[in-house]
């Protein structure tokens, strides 16, 4: 696996290096020896976490079972942990430092092999005073991991030269010598997962803001189906791994797909044609509403730990029963999922949204908003919703009934969709700071909501239990326990609501959105 | 990390060779192994071909403000590295002295190598003084290679009073048999009579051979170019029986 200091070479082929190890022998004083069968393989995420946090989790085999090491790219900083095989998620590994450091950065996402590191091929010992070995030049080979993994770049073929501890000074001779008599430079980005990982602004794209490059004056349905197939390209990216259930993530990032789209299309009226938005409309609807349920059911079984916790150490275990039963409700929806994607109406949807965003816009149309530049309808829009997100959260008093404070979470999740559907097109200082704003805000209507659906989930569910058995009675008992610390909660979140709308319509804010989409904001700019 | 010192008042009985070979075993299964060479005679330096050399010597070594790491250097085998010993180290109990809490020196020193080392061997010198007592303070087991004759049991008994007048009864000492030659009926005596201890013994025998002694000729350890042979199994097994007491916490 890498080490700190180790330089790699790429050669175009094993002639190549038969070469190079010629010149170094008749330059150093040399001895070559069989290849080890050391088969390194890297791991990461779907998204790639891990390189996205810097990081390296890598696998060696040993006799003794795998040897598993997360490092920084850097190198220099490893963990280690000892197990029987690779892991496929966090929770496999022991108890440590590596699950420790690993944990917060994929959460519940699988792990995949992405790169397979061989270096099976004869090795340069290149020796100092009494045949001491002061570096080695080994052969690299590596192939991408397959199976249902992020795609790779291919890596090329490399020679590694690897320092030994303490003899620097020979390591540095060794290299002028690639350098000055062979010409070669060493490999930019030293460590394998950066050189097959995704480039940055990709890795970026695949779990960051929705960016697409947008130019203010481009046609709004122009820019608008730009943006609709950059999500359709999430939504199929994210399919796979969905129907697989390789992982709780793949189907909230496919749902997520869906929601951004969904909320597109409500906000493009004018742009598309009424029967286009309402055809798709309907139909992403339908692929929301079928997903919604495993979703919901997902985050209760994610959520288990923090309901045991919730409750009286005496009667955690009395909650087992119930993590039963939303497993086999999960799995029984997760069929349907399956079904329905393989319906050949989800078929339908896909090629013919395909069809529609890759034909070109008409030059000329009776849509009185399609031809616009997209910078001032988007402005348009945002500013309105925005304002209706202030009046109604300004008229919602300490006695208002729980609808309102819904109705708001909608209006405020319908606002926070438009912002991202049209991020681009703004200072992205600017609308971070005011999509964090209400980040805070939206948490705690969500919660607030949440909690109430889980309440009304888990009566629904113990209404269904029967008391057959003394077990069956404790869980009930139990969960009777856990609905009133979540109705604490709920009580608690409703109190927090003020706090949070008067931090999120600050005249600080307020004035930013003035400016970023208020009246007069695209007269300012163009000035 | 875990650290373990190959240790016997008597000399000659097989110290450098279990704590090179041992380490070699650690680091082939993956394991990060440091060696540290205490013995001014510098056998285990020698094996590893490295020079006999640390700059500023023992003084700038125990006293010095700054961590082991720029003495190290690397072997010819991966995961495998070296503290080399140096002549002055013969003046280690005099350094030691020199310094704050001389029993817990050692320890501090290592344990500053707690993220890179998954384990360390630490090659003692023959003696019992400051330095093996800072040793026994840094250690997580003491391994005692152990000839099967009376006197070499007599020094065991010695070594495990001596611990337990230092109140060190905590430190795990893990004998095992070491240059044995079942020809001699001495061997087989006392082996058979003192396997159940106390304290116990290791059940690996290691086996004399002059496949060790070969070790100094080739300047290797002996499962690097003799792996099938007895002795090298050997020196597998007791890596294998030495991994298992520590991780299962005896």
């Amino acid at each position: 696996m890498q080490k700190k200091g180790e330089v790699g070479y790429v050669i175009n082929s094993d002639g190549a290096a038969r070469g190079i190890f010629d010149a170094l022998s008749g330059r150093f004083t040399c001895r070559e020896e069989p290849g080890t069968r050391l088969r390194v393989t890297y791991l990461d995420t779907f998204d790639w976490s891990l390189r996205r946090a810097g990081l390296a989790l890598c696998g060696v085999d040993s006799p003794s079972g795998v040897l598993l090491t997360l490092d920084s790219l850097e190198g220099g900083d490893a963990r280690i942990a000892r197990m029987a095989r690779l892991p496929s998620f966090a929770w496999d590994l022991p108890a440590g430092e590596v699950r420790d450091r690993l944990e917060p950065v994929i959460t519940v996402r699988r792990l995949f092999k992405v790169l397979k590191v061989g270096y099976a091929e004869p090795t340069l010992r290149i020796m100092g005073k009494r045949e001491k070995t002061v570096a080695r030049v080994v052969v690299e080979r590596s192939r991408p991991g397959g199976g249902d993994g992020p795609i790779c770049r291919k890596l090329p073929l490399r020679l590694v030269l690897v320092p030994v501890r303490g003899y620097e000074k020979s390591m540095r001779q060794v290299t002028l010598f690639f350098q000055q008599e062979l010409g070669m430079e060493s490999f930019a980005a030293g460590h394998p997962l950066v050189m097959v990982a995704p480039e940055a602004a990709e890795l970026e794209a695949i779990s960051g803001p929705l960016l697409i490059p947008l130019e203010r004056s481009m046609r709004t349905d122009e820019a608008s189906k730009r943006v609709f197939q950059h999500l359709l390209q999430s939504l199929v990216r994210y399919e796979g791994g969905t129907r697989k259930d390789l992982d709780s993530e793949f189907l909230h990032a496919f749902r997520v797909a869906v929601r951004r789209t969904r909320a597109g299309l409500a906000r493009v009226n004018g742009v598309f044609s009424e029967a286009t938005l309402k055809r798709y409309s309907r139909d992403f609807s339908w692929l929301g509403m079928v997903t919604s349920r495993v979703r919901d059911l997902d985050v209760y079984l994610l959520k288990m730990p923090e309901f045991k916790k919730s409750v009286p150490k005496e009667i955690r275990a009395d909650l087992k029963p119930l993590k039963k039963v939303l497993q086999q409700r999960r799995n029984r929806e997760f069929r349907k999922v399956v079904r329905a994607l393989a319906t050949a109406r989800y078929e339908r949807l896909k090629s013919s949204w395909t069809e529609f965003l890759e034909k070109p816009v008409p030059e000329q149309t009776q849509l009185k908003d399609a031809t616009r530049p997209v910078g001032q309808v988007a402005s348009e829009r945002i500013w309105k919703i925005y304002k209706r997100v202030l009046g109604r959260g300004g008229r919602i008093t300490p006695e208002s009934p729980a609808i309102e404070l819904h109705r708001l979470r909608l209006d405020a999740k319908k606002l926070r969709y438009l912002m991202e559907f049209f991020r681009a097109l703004y200072d992205e200082e600017e609308v971070a700071r005011l999509i964090l704003s209400m980040k805070s805000l939206q948490d705690n209507l969500g919660d607030f909501n949440d909690l109430e659906v889980q309440q009304l989930a888990l009566r629904g569910i113990a209404e269904e239990l029967t008391v057959k058995r003394r077990e069956t009675a404790r869980t009930l008992m139990a969960m009777g326990r856990l609905i009133e610390r979540l109705e604490r909660r709920h009580s608690l979140e409703r109190d927090r609501f003020a706090l949070e709308f008067e931090q999120f319509s600050c005249p600080e804010m307020v004035k930013l959105a003035k400016r970023l989409f208020g009246r007069g904001a695209e007269a300012r700019r163009r000035s | 990390m875990k650290v373990l010192a190959c240790y016997n008042i008597k000399g000659g009985v097989g110290k450098t060779a279990a704590a090179v070979n041992l380490a070699y075993l650690a680091a082939a299964e993956g394991r990060r192994c440091l060696l540290v060479d205490l013995d001014p005679q510098g056998a285990a330096t020698f094996y590893c071909r490295v020079k006999p050399k640390v700059k500023g010597g023992g003084r700038k070594l125990i006293k010095g403000k700054r961590t082991l790491g720029r003495w190290i250097r690397g072997t010819d085998f991966e995961n495998l590295d070296l503290l080399p010993a140096d002549f002055s180290y013969r003046n280690l109990d005099l350094f030691l002295d020199q310094t704050k809490r001389p029993t817990r020196r050692i320890r501090k020193l290592l344990r500053s190598l707690a993220e890179e080392y998954e384990v360390v061997y630490i090659d003692c010198a023959p003696s019992i003084s400051l330095v093996s007592e800072s040793v026994f303070h840094a250690s997580d087991a003491l391994l005692v290679p152990t000839i099967p004759t009376p006197l070499s049991l007599n020094t065991l008994e010695q070594l495990v009073r001596h611990l337990h007048r230092e109140e060190l009864d905590w430190l795990p000492v893990l004998p095992f048999f070491s240059m044995v030659d079942l020809r001699k009926g001495l061997h087989q005596q006392t082996i058979a009579e003192s396997s159940s201890g106390p304290p116990p013994f290791l059940e690996t025998r290691i086996p004399y051979s002059s496949l060790v002694e070969q070790m100094g000729t080739r300047c290797a350890p002996l499962p690097s170019y003799a792996p099938l042979s007895m002795p090298a199994q050997a020196f597998l097994k007791l890596h294998h029986e030495i991994m298992a007491r520590l991780e299962g916490g005896n």
